[in-house]
């Protein structure tokens, strides 16, 4: 009997840890800096996004950030001071076999760097932006989670105008 | 990879339903070495429009001609640079988002290890900081436009420093 | 109110001009006076620049007319932009240089346009080649957009269906 209930408490852990899923990169990062009141983080979960899709149906305005929001499933935004750059990068790249490094940028104003994360059937899921700005001294985390796909990415691209 | 973004471009570009960026996206794209087989056959349009484009053929000759028929001096002009912020935009805006799509498109594969074999993020977890929408709508375009941002300027310092030197010289006016 | 100069607002648009004229007279002769004509006839309506919204869509439009009024005059018929250079008919096999068969390829394209409609030949050239909006060669060409668009489907369609079609098949 002890032995059945044995096996069926680490049947049902094994269940538990493989239902838990991974984390997205921000939450992660937080869970790194849980005591550090200066890192805080916004969380935008599926159910809101299709919320924000919904809601800008007839805004012909919007439809670039809306077309994106559409591939998204998630969404989270940490702000910290600037000084955490490094440790956030830090997080990326002892991580090597989940992220990957796609571009970064330098100016006397601002740098950045972009990392993405496939799947295990190769699609590109995650997508997160470290960006520090040096007029505000602040690091700024974007995070999102989804199809991130050639379309999104030219959804994105196409936000910004010159 | 797939180049599904670029078929749809296509079909919609012969159904006259794209737009100006999307024409300079397709553009750019058939710029590059490494068009697929399938989508050969429409290189040679879009190279052509792209050539097209850049014909000048009327210099400094015309010019002092013109000017001495309507009376005004031809004076010592420094050569006139297309500013950026005209014509070469949107092309300098495809070619850089056809290098993004490319990049992250093909990024290595990263290996596989028995930890990665439930990489699907539970969602259930996420709880929403706002739970007004026009206040997350803001906060997400925020956001959306930073990365946006952020792909633009990282691209930028890439393709200023490569192919796009000679566009611009080609460009420069008399 | 801005102050519009010929030399540095008007002259530069001298080969956006020329391409147009070319296109529709198929002749680069033809297509410079045509050019040389515009610009003087906009110069001499220089009391008017400040009242016009787009100079450039001011120009192009007496550029197509001067261009269309030459045409009916010398009475064309749509030629091959160059006639000294006729690409071996069946070579495409044998030709080793790359280059040499793209070339031949974008000049076949040039052929295609170069059969099409004034019209559609003028809407594509604004479009894909000049950047134009649909509102801009509206005005250029005196037509709705809805029209303009439907010449620039026509051309396109032309296009693929005669060039795709000579692609797969050979010339």
């Amino acid at each position: 009997m002890k032995r059945a209930l044995c096996l069926l408490t680490l049947w049902l852990a094994t269940i538990a840890c493989m239902a838990k899923g991974s984390q997205d990169f921000a939450s992660k990062f937080m869970d790194q800096c849980k005591a550090d009141t200066s890192v805080s983080c916004i969380t935008v979960s599926p159910k809101m996004l299709e919320q924000l899709v919904k809601k800008t149906e007839n805004n012909p305005d919007d439809a670039n950030i809306r077309q994106a929001i559409t591939k998204l499933k998630s969404m989270r935004v940490v702000t910290a001071p600037a000084e955490y750059f490094e440790k956030a990068e830090g997080l990326l790249k002892r991580n090597p076999q989940r992220f990957a490094k796609q571009d970064d940028y330098d100016s006397a104003q601002k740098r950045g760097v972009i990392y993405s994360r496939k799947n295990r059937h190769g699609d590109t899921v995650e997508l997160i932006l470290l960006h520090e700005s040096m007029r505000t001294k602040t690091l700024t985390v974007v995070n999102v989670t989804g199809t991130i796909d050639e379309e999104f990415l030219c959804f994105l691209y196409n936000i910004k105008s010159f | 990879m797939d180049y599904k973004y670029i078929e749809q471009l296509l079909e919609r570009y012969f159904q006259c339903e794209t737009t100006l960026q999307e024409e300079a996206i397709l553009r750019a794209f058939f710029q590059q070495e490494d068009v697929p087989e399938s989508l050969m056959p429409y290189r040679d349009l879009f190279v052509c429009q792209q050539q097209e484009a850049l014909t000048a053929p009327l210099g400094d000759d015309f010019d002092e001609r013109l000017l001495a028929i309507v009376g005004e001096k031809p004076q010592q002009e420094k050569a006139r640079v297309v500013k950026l912020g005209s014509r070469l935009m949107p092309l300098f805006r495809a070619a850089a988002i056809v290098a993004i799509v490319l990049t992250i498109g093909n990024a290595a594969q990263f290996s596989l290890s028995p930890r990665n074999q439930n990489d699907d993020i539970n969602y259930s977890e996420y709880t929403d900081t706002y739970d007004d929408p026009t206040v997350a709508y803001d906060q997400v375009e925020g956001a959306l436009q930073l990365m946006s941002e952020g792909l633009i300027q990282s691209q930028r310092a890439d393709t200023l420093s490569a192919g796009m030197r000679n566009n611009t010289d080609s460009l420069v006016r008399n | 109110m801005k102050q519009v100069s010929f030399r540095n607002d008007i002259l530069p648009l001298k080969n956006e001009l020329y391409r147009l004229a070319l296109r529709i007279t198929l002749n680069p002769a033809e297509a410079e006076d045509v050019v040389q004509e515009t610009l003087i006839k906009v110069w001499n309506r220089r009391e008017s620049w400040a009242e016009i919204d787009s100079l450039e869509a001011f120009c192009l439009t007496i550029c197509r007319n001067l261009a269309l009024d030459k045409m009916k005059r010398m009475d064309n018929q749509a030629q091959a932009l160059d006639d000294t250079h006729d690409p071996p008919a069946s070579d495409r096999s044998a030709n080793p240089e790359e280059r040499a068969v793209q070339r031949d390829r974008i000049e076949l394209v040039r052929r295609l346009i170069a059969q099409l409609p004034e019209k559609q030949r003028s809407c594509m050239q604004l479009r894909d080649i000049e950047g134009k909006s649909y509102k801009d060669i509206a005005q250029v060409l005196s037509i709705s957009e809805e029209q303009v668009k439907v010449n620039i489907f026509r051309a396109r369609q032309t296009i693929r269906q005669r060039f795709i079609k000579t692609e797969n098949y050979g010339l």
